[in-house]
């Protein structure tokens, strides 16, 4: 884990900054081994382990920021950082904005979420290629139409984040990750579909079975072979729950309290409003067990909570980190992210939508001609504008069921609009990493084909 | 390692480029380069020697490896952002650190160290040699090192330009943008530079050292009226000497990426269906890369994934069609001295009038395909923590024949995508989609008013048989283009001219 005299020397730097004339400073240092296996033909393809470290070092100087990072933490490296960021930080705008929180904001932390599992630190490369292995085996038996598990495998991550600032500040946690996917390509009278599917998780005990996710990879791909492009035409269309977590996560832009204080965001000036449909509510919480956003403070060091964003289709709240809360007058969020590598910038932790009522299946049956659409391409969601636009994949729907798969289509619309016309919340809510959502249903959607 | 590990690398091939790419290149800069290596006596100013590389060679291969290598990379960079017409942040980074890959038949073992010092080089040989499973040995051989040539000749060294410089471009953009149209209400900006060091040794006795630089200055607007705002961006660089940006300056980026955002004020929603459409020269080279490009990549080829597997000789294209794919070219942003393998760069005909005519192949997949197939140069990885796999460089449409507006004055009907933004395609099967950043109606053969947030969706190879007519006005896009493959960024090129397409599917919100 993370070495003990290594912080130590950072903390060191930090101070050491400060005496060379900064007036605040704070330091992100990550600790992290990562453990990957790929599998190919019933054997090891590929096997990564390695451990690595970085440091990130924000320095404020007359009310500039200057920010620098290194992987080198040898005496001299870390000595070197400081004066570059000192250097460096000259060069930038005084902006009477600039700062770390005040002390009153950091404490106290409102808990220490569970994003930690022994048993993932125990894993070997061996579990993990058993496990990659065996979902090759499974994906490939799935099917007879199934030609090529072309990407399949197994990884680990074991971390140690510590956070220290020149208020006193030092803290760290420890973090756990693994994830498992199987990529799948199907082939039938000539036509080629691929599909995936992956599951990440902070503990070993959330994760689906190795048999789980090697059968819907297959799955995904298979079902999709034959797939046509349909007549261009207005419909109701189904998100299915991997495509709906990509729908709230591109309101995420949209909430971004600096896009907000530019007036660049659709959702500006709507605080307060109705602006989706009262089936919807909208939550950022990092203070989840065992989910991947999880974390006690955030890239800053503010304690990490429960943010309502949506409630009943009202707008309640913007995202905001301690720079923009500043210029704007606004609190901080708590949510600000931050990789050794990079400056702290407004962020999320887990961003989700809750189950709703209805069933997949009640769903689809209402619809007399609709698409459910369970892949997308392409990243068509403009958060100035509100303007949505992306390559679709799905099943056509007549008369309450699914007939043929369809590709080669878009789905578009405006964002503002399609929240206030989500007429269905499915009870079928679904995680994997760090956005949540259930089956969710526009009420008419422009689909672009022939 | 940010704060929340994405896992979307499988199959993902995302283009991206703007302020957001900027992000990906490893920003490094100013100053730095010099300072960092003066006065050291090993490789590049580290604490390494062949001694130490035929060490690590040789604890790689003890577990019975087929071939060995070690990479080192020492990059420094800067990046300097502008926001709200100030100098927001100045960032200056340091990415150093060894990876260690041995190969035995179709399998890889890879491990890396940012610890140069001796016993955790040595624990990271041993850590990759594990994937061989067995017993073997290696007896170094002799490793001459020699440094690679540069094909990218510069003036000044981004690195030695003092950070003030870099400040005023900046500057210089954001008061050109901002003069151009009172309705440019946000300008954004940012330069990076980094400078790379790279040494490649292997067990076939290769020792190959190269430092190169790259950099790009690049300029985002948002233009308002009333409700209405849109975005506007422009930029480039590539492995050019600070003097790059006397003629390429600032303010003609600034000028592009304003007049992108106002223009599209007031646009009408894309029409959309089955139209004839236009791509405009250069960075709508994109197309390709995402179309055909990946699809080439051998990787894809020797799985069989790829629709273009054993299709060498086919026509796969109409024979207006010819794919170039070049990492010689000067200065160019795709383009490298040596590739992260040790191979020399090279330019391959990929699609010949139409006929397939090869693969791109770094060297695991050539030889694991066996035949003819040799590395063609194209084994390229995104830093010392990853492995190399087979990429593009710069990836270009040959030229036809036809003027730009020969092309254009072609269509009685249809639509101009002049700019575009990402893209990303399936390679099985060679579905597609772009947004287009801008674009316009074809009226009567001339280009009339600006349509917003279309996207054009297809599927390659059915595209490629529908290219009726290609431009003589073939450019390589600016520099702004980064690739993303399985988790790994590189940096690209891209172009083409002017080219018209039959019955593409443009996806936008009118009806």
């Amino acid at each position: 884990m993370m070495d003990a005299k290594k912080v130590e020397a950072i903390n060191k730097l930090v101070g050491k900054v400060k005496s060379a004339g900064a007036d605040q400073a704070d330091a992100y240092f990550e600790w992290g081994r990562e453990t990957e296996v790929t599998a190919r033909d019933g054997e090891v393809e590929n096997l990564k382990q390695s451990t690595g470290t970085g440091v990130g070092l924000r320095v404020f100087y007359q009310q500039r920021v200057g920010f620098g990072y290194t992987s080198d933490l040898t005496d001299k490296g870390l000595d070197d950082l400081g004066e570059r960021v000192l250097a460096i930080a000259r060069q930038t705008a005084q902006d009477e904005n600039n700062g770390l929180p005040p002390a009153n904001l950091l404490q106290p932390r409102n808990k220490m979420p569970d994003v930690f599992d022994e048993k993932i630190v125990a894993l070997d490369s061996e579990w993990l290629a058993k496990r990659a292995i065996e979902m090759e085996k499974i994906a490939k038996a799935h099917d007879p139409r199934v030609k090529q598990v072309d990407d399949v495998g197994a990884g680990s991550y074991v971390a140690e984040v510590a956070l220290l600032n020149s208020e006193g500040l030092i803290d760290r946690y420890r973090k756990t990750y693994l994830w498992m996917y199987t990529s799948v390509v199907a082939e039938e009278n000539g036509d080629k579909q691929s599909g995936w599917f992956v599951d990440q998780a902070t503990h070993l005990g959330e994760m689906d079975s190795a048999e789980a996710i090697a059968k819907e990879g297959a799955l995904r791909a298979v079902r999709m072979l034959g797939a046509k492009k349909i007549d261009t035409d207005v419909m109701p269309v189904i998100f299915d729950p991997p495509m709906a977590k990509s729908f709230i996560g591109g309101l995420i832009a949209a909430i971004n309290g600096d896009m907000i204080y530019k007036k660049s965001s659709f959702l500006l000036d709507k605080l307060g409003q109705p602006v989706a449909s009262p089936l919807v509510s909208i939550y950022d919480d990092g203070l989840l067990d065992k989910r991947v956003g999880s974390r006690p403070f955030d890239g800053e060091g503010l304690p990490t909570r429960r943010n309502t964003i949506f409630e009943q289709g009202v707008l309640k709240m913007y995202l905001y980190d301690m720079y923009t809360a500043n210029k704007a007058g606004a609190a901080p969020s708590g949510t600000a992210s931050r990789g050794y590598d990079s400056l702290p910038s407004i962020g999320r932790t887990n961003f989700y939508l809750p189950a709703g009522k209805t069933s997949p299946a009640e769903m689809i049956k209402g619809i007399k001609k609709g698409l459910l659409v369970n892949r997308m391409m392409g990243s068509g969601a403009n958060a100035v504008t509100g303007d949505y636009s992306r390559g679709a994949f799905g099943f056509l729907i007549e008369n309450g069921e699914l007939t043929v798969p369809v590709q080669e289509v878009t789905v578009s619309g405006n964002m503002l609009k399609m929240l206030a016309d989500i007429d269905a919340v499915g009870n079928d809510l679904d995680w994997r990493g760090s956005i949540g959502a259930p089956s969710i249903r526009f009420a008419n959607l422009t689909v672009s084909g022939k | 390692m940010a704060d929340n590990q994405a896992v979307w690398r499988i199959n993902r091939r995302e283009f991206l480029q703007g302020l957001t790419a900027a992000g990906i290149v490893a920003g490094v800069a100013p100053g730095a380069i010099a300072t960092a290596h003066a006065g050291a006596d090993g490789f590049g100013g580290l604490p390494i020697d062949e001694t130490l590389i035929a060490k690590l060679l040789q604890a790689a291969m003890a577990k019975g490896g087929e071939f060995a290598e070690v990479y080192v990379q020492d990059s420094i960079g800067t990046n300097v952002s502008l926001d709200e017409k100030k100098i927001r942040s100045a960032t200056v980074g340091v990415s150093r650190g060894v990876g260690i890959r041995v190969i035995k038949g179709l399998k890889i073992g890879y491990a890396y160290s940012d610890d140069f010092s001796a016993e955790a080089l040595l624990a990271t040989a041993k850590t990759a040699a594990l994937i061989a499973g067995g017993d073997g040995s290696w007896q170094p051989q002799p490793l001459k090192p020699h440094m690679a040539k540069s094909i990218s000749p510069i003036e000044v060294s981004p690195a030695d330009v003092p950070v003030e410089k870099k400040v005023a471009m900046l500057l210089a953009a954001d008061e050109k943008a901002r003069s151009l149209d009172p309705r440019v209400l946000q300008v954004m900006g940012r330069f990076a530079d980094v400078g790379v060091y790279r040494l490649i040794a292997n067990t076939d006795g290769l020792l190959i050292e190269d430092r190169d630089v790259l950099s790009r200055l690049s300029i985002s607007v948002i233009a308002a009226d009333g409700n209405d705002r849109h975005a506007g961006f422009f930029g480039g660089g590539g492995r050019v000497g600070f003097e790059h940006y006397r003629t390429f300056t600032p303010e003609l980026i600034a000028e592009r990426a304003a007049r992108m955002a106002v223009d599209i004020l007031g646009a009408t929603s894309a029409p959309t269906g089955e139209q004839t459409v236009v791509l405009g020269n250069g960075w709508a080279g994109i197309l390709l890369h995402e179309a055909v490009g990946h699809g080439l990549e051998a990787d894809f080829i020797r799985k069989k994934t790829s629709l273009y597997t054993d299709r060498v000789g086919q026509q796969v294209a109409s024979e207006h069609v010819t794919v170039i794919d070049d990492a010689t070219l000067p200065n160019e942003r795709g383009s490298f001295n040596v590739d992260d393998e040790g191979e020399l760069p090279q330019r391959k005909v990929l699609i010949e009038n139409g006929i397939l005519r090869g693969y791109l192949f770094d060297k695991l997949n050539a030889k694991l395909m066996g035949g003819d197939w040799k590395s063609t140069g194209s084994g390229r990885r995104e830093s010392f923590r990853h492995f190399p796999m087979p990429r593009m460089s710069n990836t270009f449409l040959g030229p036809g024949k036809a003027t730009k507006d020969e092309v254009i004055g072609s269509v009685k009907q249809g639509f101009y995508a002049k700019m575009f933004g990402g893209g990303q395609v399936d390679i099985s099967n060679g579905n597609f989609v772009f947004e287009v950043a801008e674009g316009y109606l074809i009226e009567d053969g001339k280009v009339t008013k600006p349509v917003k947030d279309a996207m054009l969706i297809g599927v390659g190879p059915d595209a490629l048989t529908k290219v009726t007519m290609v431009g003589n006005d073939d450019e390589l896009d600016p520099g702004i283009g980064t690739c993303g493959k399985n988790g790994q960024s590189v940096p690209v090129g891209v172009g083409l001219g002017h080219v018209r397409i039959e019955k593409m599917t443009v996806g936008g919100t009118k009806g």
